[in-house]
């Protein structure tokens, strides 16, 4: 794997983004990411399916919210450099709703075969806690 | 409806109203976007979207999209590169629009 001019042997220092999880964070989210993916090698293909991937899950985080109402909820979203690609997560502490139900279109529930089109491994985790989705994005330099 | 990200083009020769979209489509300004989309539906039985240079949508846009093409015949202009011809088949929207790709 190449080092982008500013990496140092292990990669890209990871990236770390705590907002509130209300829609206008999710073009904050976009913004470091696109800031961040090329640090770590990666190129602009492989950069949207990621920027898609995660902002798919985050902007669920963000309806999580919205539907959890009763107290503020925070959208975390984290990314680093692995060895052989790059570990992300969408980390949301709202409380979690069962997706609604698809409709006769089916343009509802398709989040996480989106993702999992998009990026290699995608692990959803859903607790009265909040919810995790961790995905994993080979390289192929 | 005009507006600086989301634009409408009257019908004309026999063409069908154009939506011409720009920027990133997300919860944020998802609400726009149907709204001119609603409303360049309401006078014509079929609307263009051009999305060829929109630079991130994701299932919030597809909602939208699916909810005028409910109504409306559909057909979409969409980038030859990046996610999106993704987005358009997992979601199925594919198959209720014209799809067409442009650089």
């Amino acid at each position: 794997m190449t080092t982008a001019p500013g990496a140092d042997a292990r990669g890209p220092a990871p990236l770390q983004i705590l907002l509130p999880a209300i829609p206008a964070s999710l073009a904050v989210v976009r913004s470091r990411l696109r800031t961040w993916l090329p640090t770590a090698a990666v190129n602009a293909s492989t950069a949207a399916d990621v920027l898609l991937a995660v902002g798919e899950a985050a902007a669920n985080a963000v309806e999580h919210a919205v539907r959890g109402a009763a107290r503020d909820v925070v959208l975390e979203v984290t990314a680093r450099a692995t060895d052989t690609g790059l570990a992300l997560t969408v980390k949301d502490n709202g409380r979690w709703h069962a997706p609604p139900p698809m409709n006769a279109r089916g343009q509802r529930g398709h989040g996480s075969r989106l993702m999992s089109a998009l990026v290699d491994t995608v692990t959803i985790t859903p607790t009265p806690g909040g919810t995790t989705v961790e995905m994993h994005k080979e390289l192929h330099p | 409806m005009t507006n600086s990200q989301f634009r409408m083009s009257a019908a004309e020769a026999e063409q069908p109203p154009v939506v011409t979209a720009t920027g990133d489509i997300d919860l944020a300004n998802v609400n726009e976007f149907q709204d001119v989309l609603a409303s360049a539906a309401a006078d014509s039985d079929a609307i263009t979207v051009d999305l060829s240079d929109v630079t991130y949508c994701d299932s919030a846009a597809v909602r939208a999209l699916f909810a005028v093409a409910a109504t409306t015949k559909l057909g979409l202009i969409v980038p030859t590169t990046g996610p999106i011809m993704t987005l358009l088949s997992i979601s199925g929207l594919d198959r209720v629009a014209t799809v067409v790709t442009r650089d």
